[in-house]
């Protein structure tokens, strides 16, 4: 049997502590070839490096680690506030404790001024520099059915230019058709999608990434020939990786509320590594 | 009884009457620096040598107050201190006695604290200390054991022959210090990376 990993397995297989890495690397010994997807690098390459690319420019340019969570605070998107806030807050803890141990036994003269804000910048752009390469290492193979930012606009690494990171992410509906070959894609997995169709729609009380999955799914099957836009693609995008994952490997994933009912509907097994929500608080 | 022998560049003699503090071969050593020079300057071609230069070597000048070879500039420096702390580790590799290795280890690590003050100046630098401070914090709670101070010695050997690493070399230091279980990514333990976000 094989795996496939989806977004957050690479993410916090890369990313995350030894704990929660550790864990994704003991279920993947078990299994022969693992596959991941170019569309899982995209879904990084649009979200956890575009925070960290974010926060790290943010900490070049501003003088206080105060003045970051300023800007942070005028975003307008509360999700990715919270993201940012969360990440920035973690480092920012992290190094904290770290000087107020062991720096305060140095000479004053000696002591950096902003000790937090340099280790930030520094922390981000090692994990921003190496997820590249990185991702490659993680797994044998990477799919690529989608062609996702294959022709037209090719998706790129983050480019440091000695201070700080470009990340430009373009918005592939201004470069169709023919970017890429989703269409063709969710046209030849028609049976698929009108499973996960089905087996959603049964889902008592869906929350709302459900809800969204659905209706977008609902609009792929409806027009067959219009190009499939970006918000209907990264709507569908946990559905797409289940049906993109090859026939025989098991889906390692970070959110059984979600992909047990995606693999049900298209007969592959879903292996979480997290505890669901619920459960994780019940224990704590 | 110290060396007051003498070498001459351009006919000047720099040694004369310079006596080493500890009675060291200073003058031989200023010789061996001239013969290099005048090999270089006649060829045109730079000394034959399998050992590359160390940044603490390559900064150091000889001080006529000292009277002993000194090092000043920042690289020159940091590659010192690390040279310091490398030996730390080395003598806590070959050490048996447990609390003499930990005491080895504190002082490696105490010295490269001091390293904080040359923070913001070279954005690869400061890569290099966050990722050493984080391996240190990640294993602050373990015993070391050979693997992680071999990682370590690794890590440092690098960071000393340069202390502005390259994008490799800086690849090549966290794969080093990752593979030697130190947990370089324990300060996002509790944060959610890929939670559902709106345009999802």
């Amino acid at each position: 049997m094989d795996a496939f990993l989806e977004t957050t397995a690479i993410a916090d297989l890369l990313f995350k502590d030894k704990g929660t890495s550790g864990r994704i690397l003991e279920i993947l010994s078990k299994y022969k070839v693992k596959y991941s997807s170019q569309y899982v690098r995209m879904e990084i390459k649009r979200g956890v490096l575009r925070h960290f690319v974010y926060l790290h420019n943010k900490a070049v340019e501003c003088k206080k680690l105060s003045e970051v969570h300023a800007c942070i605070s005028t975003l307008s998107s509360t999700p990715q506030k919270n993201k940012l806030s969360t990440v920035l807050k973690a480092i920012e803890d992290f190094y904290a404790n770290f000087e107020q141990r062991e720096l305060r036994k140095l000479p004053v003269n000696s002591k950096p001024t902003e000790f937090q804000k340099s280790m930030l910048a520094a922390f981000l752009r090692t994990r921003i520099r190496r997820f590249w390469t990185a991702f490659e290492k993680q797994v044998d193979i990477i799919v690529d059915d989608t062609e996702c930012y294959k022709r037209l606009h090719v998706l790129k690494p983050p480019t440091f230019d000695g201070k700080v990171f470009d990340n430009t992410f373009s918005n592939c509906d201004k470069f169709k058709p023919g970017i890429c070959r989703l269409r063709d894609f969710c046209n030849d997995n028609e049976n698929g999608l009108v499973d996960v169709h089905t087996n959603l729609s049964k889902t008592q009380k869906p929350d709302v990434e459900t809800e969204k999955r659905l209706r977008a799914i609902k609009e792929v099957l409806r027009v067959k020939k219009r190009d499939i836009l970006q918000r209907e693609c990264w709507r569908m995008s946990d559905a797409l990786m289940v049906l993109e994952a090859p026939a025989n490997s098991e889906i390692i994933n970070g959110n059984c509320k979600h992909y047990d009912a995606l693999c049900n509907a298209v007969g592959k097994v879903s292996v979480c590594y997290r505890k669901p929500a619920a459960m994780a608080k019940s224990t704590a | 009884m110290a060396d007051t022998s003498s070498a001459f560049i351009n006919g000047k003699d720099i040694s004369s009457g310079v006596t080493s503090p500890t009675g060291g071969d200073i003058s031989e050593q200023i010789r061996s620096k001239v013969i290099e020079i005048t090999s270089f300057q006649r060829t045109g071609k730079e000394p034959v040598s399998e050992e590359s230069i160390e940044p603490a070597k390559l900064y150091e000048y000889f001080s006529p107050e000292t009277g002993q070879f000194v090092v000043d500039a920042p690289l020159g420096l940091i590659s010192k201190a690390l040279g310091v702390s490398l030996q730390r580790l080395r003598d806590a590799v070959q050490e048996q006695d447990e609390l003499e290795k930990e005491n080895h280890i504190a002082m490696c690590w105490s010295n490269l604290f001091g390293l904080v003050q040359y923070l913001g100046n070279w954005p690869t630098f400061d890569e290099v200390l966050a990722l050493l401070f984080a391996a240190f914090e990640s294993h602050r709670s373990f015993q070391y054991d050979t693997a992680d101070l071999v990682a370590l010695q690794r890590v440092l050997e690098v960071v000393r022959r340069n202390p502005l690493p390259t994008e490799s070399e800086l690849l090549l230091i966290y794969d080093s210090l990752e593979a030697a279980k130190f947990d370089l990514n324990l300060a996002l333990a509790h944060t959610d990376l890929t939670e559902a976000t709106e345009d999802k």
